[in-house]
């Protein structure tokens, strides 16, 4: 409890009241590299996302396919092109996610952030080649288990890291 | 030109200066008009003296007055309110609600710091917890196990590869620092 004058004291005007909404036992790990577990979950949830939205893609292309079967013959979409539809929706959907904020909503979901090595934002580039490397070499992120700073083959190619932190998204322009 | 009216003529005796002389032949001071004038001198005089004197002493004992009371009285009024509880008199015979009623509050109020008060008002009641609690209480509450489910999890995997690799600083992410529940029951 602190006093009115011993807030005044320290109160830097204009500064406002610093509120933190992260729950106590959490503030501790803030910024610290995540572990395995937390980036796989955070993983499965993204790529169950993109799943969930390429058999959309694909229902609204078999609705479309047979209300106009009458008048055309459209292609089905299946298979090998359904799983490269995936693979690009993935790849665009975690570079858009990386490049404004280092959060997927999978990230969001435990709290993660990817980054440069030192905090910096991965800018557009980056969060493009990594989402990519992402896509095609998953497994990358089992190194994540063994490194001693937590880093997936990912990160250490591309010097990037992902760590806690719970504060809630503040998208940045592009 | 008109007749000049006629006037009644009364006879002006003109007489010369050797006639005047005669007539003031016993004339200059007499006794009883040097005795006026010197009583009356001195009348003047003793009025004049009087009242000087008067005037002196009136002016002179006032300033004695004066230096008297300021030494007598300060130490005798300090002597007598340094007996009396002056707070309990004040509150006793004081309607301080009517003289309180009385000042204005605008110029009081203005030198009220508003903003800092309501920021510390909202830090001291801990109101992102209240918030916390109140609105996205339970959404949040199960997004917190989740993570530190997650975190609990990454601990034992983790410790384990490290105890595997025979690794002396194993990775441990430390969620048990603070005791959220205890501050947050505290804080209600």
């Amino acid at each position: 409890m602190t006093s009115f004058s011993q807030f005044r004291r320290n109160y830097v005007a204009g500064e406002g009241v610093h509120f933190v909404s992260i729950p106590e036992r959490a503030r501790g790990i803030q910024g610290e590299g995540s572990g395995f577990t937390s980036r796989f979950i955070s993983v499965l949830f993204d790529m169950g996302l993109v799943a969930v939205g390429i058999i959309g893609v694909y229902w609204l292309w078999q609705g479309l396919r047979y209300v106009l079967s009458f008048l055309y013959d459209v292609p089905n979409i299946e298979g090998v092109p359904l799983l490269f539809l995936g693979y690009l929706l993935m790849w665009l959907y975690w570079a858009w996610a990386w490049a404004i904020g280092g959060k997927s909503l999978g990230n969001q979901l435990m709290g993660l952030r990817v980054q440069r090595i030192g905090g910096e934002p991965l800018g557009v580039r980056k969060a493009a080649v990594r989402s990519l490397f992402s896509v095609f070499f998953p497994i990358g992120l089992g190194w994540v288990l063994i490194s001693k700073k937590n880093r997936s083959v990912q990160d250490i190619v591309l010097r990037t890291e992902v760590v806690f932190d719970w504060k809630p998204l503040i998208p940045r322009e592009l | 030109m008109t007749q000049p009216p006629e006037f009644e003529t009364t006879n002006i005796e003109i007489l010369s200066p050797a006639e005047l002389n005669e007539t003031d032949q016993d004339s200059g001071y007499s006794l009883f008009d040097v005795t006026g004038s010197v009583v009356s001198g001195a009348f003047g005089l003793m009025r004049f003296t009087t009242e000087t004197a008067v005037h002196l002493a009136i002016e002179t004992s006032r300033a004695a007055i004066n230096a008297s009371l300021d030494a007598v009285v300060p130490p005798t009024v300090n002597a007598i309110i340094s007996r009396v509880d002056l707070t309990e008199l004040v509150v006793k015979n004081v309607d301080i609600d009517a003289l309180v009623a009385r000042a204005s509050i605008d110029p009081i109020l203005d030198r009220i710091p508003m903003t800092e008060i309501a920021d510390y008002v909202i830090e001291e009641i801990d109101l992102p917890v209240l918030v916390r609690q109140s609105t996205g209480g339970v959404a949040d509450d199960l997004l917190s196990l989740v993570r530190f489910q997650a975190i609990e999890t990454d601990n034992f995997v983790s410790g384990l590869v490290d105890r595997v690799m025979l690794r002396r600083k194993r990775r441990h992410r430390d969620i048990n620092g603070g005791d959220d529940d205890a501050r947050e029951t505290d804080s209600l």
